[in-house]
């Protein structure tokens, strides 16, 4: 059928022109992604895997034991999931994939901090003034149901290939959820506390930071939870743009129909994930 | 709010750590392969491009190279070696000058041919040796054995564009199914063990041909090309890196080497079965860096 509008054209050609524009600005977000991640890997790997296991063990272990953590029920509370990231963390390295665990998790704690960064804010903001909400939500819509192989496009139009075009397309796609559970969390606030703190000559930075904020608390960190989870199941999307880790070899064994690195690497993606849900889970309860 | 107000701070300190350390290596991304004895080649996941690609890893790394390997869609290494700036310094698998005629249309300005991995590169429809059709004409009269199915490879391969030129060039009631070239071969040989009719996008070199009995079906119209396996680089690779640029400009395979190597990655991986083969063949490969 004949086009009564040629959209895709003019997305095209405004996507050229910020291109052009503004190259300088991609190329300084290239060279600070890259930078971090690139360090980020080199740190995590200048330090031998037994150290990071024990490390990641300790630190489950005490997300979920907590207070508790030298009594026995410490034990009871933490003690299976530091299990677990023993074993899991040994298979991933047994397998021969510690090196793409690891630089998965950098892609995964970057884009996580980016996403974050921006969605905290954008959150509070949404709650706070309804011309934002009206303005934020449907492009919070567009972010999360346009398919995530669509972003890929422009990101290594602007990015070239690598880490970052996957990064930039891993932090659009899984920045809206904390958006809206900040926005969610700040609103659920029951309007007497609010007006309690404003009878007690509260100023609106107070109600915020004081009321407001630490009320949310809980869905904001539910928020963060599902920011982690969405960026984990976009490295094998990334991968196809040059993304280095776990993801890329899921992808090679998908091309190359290999069965058996295509379950060995998901499994890893897997294991990852449950050691990221489970501390978060953790922290976000206490 | 405590506990977010320390997590903010452990954030912001994890970043500036991580900036603090990573500016010790921050050279090393813009400076590509000026400087360093450094090659990024790019490959699309095809058999011999995979083949060609970490055999040349293993003669770079045994030089003294360091080498880095990206697989991407053929569209993307296209497009990525032609910018000013590229990430990218060479892909082993251009299939020039035909079937990614569309690609070097786009792109080939900005490219550089500067070597040939494998001449006499063969494309078309590809059957199992005991079908007893023998050209793309008789496909239609027996679609139902074929369930009226091609199964082709990634929709970005010229092999792809080219099977839909074939599919209106001879008025085929088939559909192209669209997969990947290691997905094509199960296929074929999931159907070759049931003994049943089926259809492929093939191509030679490709390994395929060894382990089976298979035959192209004849192409009266000429729609599917014969092409020389061309190495491509960007521009300026051959004056960053001359060593390089020698061995790429030498490098040449024989079918029967070719198959060999392929065969060496199929039982052993890639990376050990490209140094293998690497290691039985080492006066010629590395005769081709002088």
């Amino acid at each position: 059928m004949e086009k009564l509008i040629d959209l895709g054209k003019y997305i095209e050609a405004g996507i050229n022109k910020l291109e052009e524009n503004f190259s300088g600005l991609w190329g300084a977000i290239d060279d600070v992604i890259s930078w971090t991640v690139n360090g980020m890997n080199d740190v995590f790997l200048s330090i031998p895997f037994y150290v990071i296991i024990v490390l990641v063990a300790l630190g489950a272990y005490y997300a979920n034991a907590g207070k508790s953590s030298f009594k026995i029920e410490g034990l009871k509370k933490g003690g299976g999931m530091t299990l677990f990231v023993l074993l899991g963390l040994f298979l991933i390295f047994a397998m021969g994939y510690w090196e793409e665990a690891i630089q998965t998790t950098t892609l995964v704690i970057v884009s996580t901090l980016i996403a974050l960064i921006l969605s905290i804010p954008l959150g509070i903001l949404a709650a706070r003034s309804k011309t934002a909400d009206v303005i934020i939500r449907p492009i919070l819509d567009l972010m999360q149901t346009m398919p995530a192989f669509v972003y890929l496009i422009p990101a290594i139009f602007f990015f070239s290939v690598g880490n970052t075009p996957g990064v930039v397309a891993t932090v659009i796609f899984s920045l809206p959820p904390a958006v809206r559970l900040t926005c969610l969390g700040i609103q659920n606030v029951s309007e007497d506390v609010i007006e309690a703190g404003r009878a007690f000559g509260a100023t609106e930075k107070q109600i915020l930071f004081k009321i407001q904020l630490p009320l949310a608390k809980p869905t904001i960190l539910a928020g963060i939870n599902q920011v982690i989870l969405l960026a984990l199941s976009m490295v094998v999307i990334a991968s196809m743009v040059g993304a280095k880790g776990l993801g890329s070899i899921v992808y090679q064994g998908i091309q190359q129909n290999d069965i058996a690195k295509g379950f060995e690497s998901g499994l890893g993606i897997v294991i990852l994930a449950i050691i990221l849900d489970r501390i978060t889970q953790a922290v976000a309860k206490k | 709010m405590l506990k977010l107000r320390n997590l903010g701070i452990l954030l912001v300190s994890v970043l500036l750590t991580v900036s603090v350390s990573s500016c010790n290596n921050s050279g090393k991304k813009k400076g590509k392969s000026e400087n360093k004895k450094e090659v990024n080649i790019f490959y699309p996941n095809w058999a011999e491009g995979v083949a060609f690609t970490y055999l040349a890893k293993a003669a770079l790394e045994a030089d003294g190279f360091e080498v880095n390997l990206t697989n991407l869609a053929p569209g993307l290494i296209y497009g990525e070696l032609s910018k000013d700036d590229s990430k990218g310094d060479v892909c082993l698998d251009a299939w020039l000058p035909n079937t990614h005629k569309d690609y070097w249309a786009d792109y080939g300005d900005k490219l550089v041919k500067i070597g040939e991995a494998f001449t006499g590169a063969t494309t078309g429809l590809v059957v199992p040796a005991y079908v007893t059709i023998n050209s793309i004409e008789e496909l239609n009269a027996n679609k139902d054995k074929f369930s009226s199915e091609i199964i082709g490879v990634g929709g970005g391969a010229g092999i792809h564009a080219n099977t839909i030129k074939a599919i209106d060039a001879y008025e085929l009631d088939f559909e192209q199914i669209t997969s990947s070239g290691p997905a094509m071969v199960a296929s074929l040989e999931k159907a070759i063990r049931d003994e049943e009719w089926v259809v492929v996008t093939g191509w030679k070199p490709h390994f395929k041909w060894v382990r089976n009995d298979l035959k192209y079906l004849d192409d009266p119209k000429g729609i599917f090309p014969k092409d020389v396996l061309t190495i491509i680089s960007r521009r300026g690779f051959a004056k960053d890196q001359p060593e390089a640029a020698t061995f790429f400009k030498n490098f040449s395979l024989e079918e029967g080497q070719l198959y060999e190597l392929m065969t060496a990655i199929a039982d052993n991986g890639e990376e050990a079965g490209a140094a293998k083969w690497y290691k039985a063949n080492k006066v010629l490969v590395d005769s081709w860096m002088k």
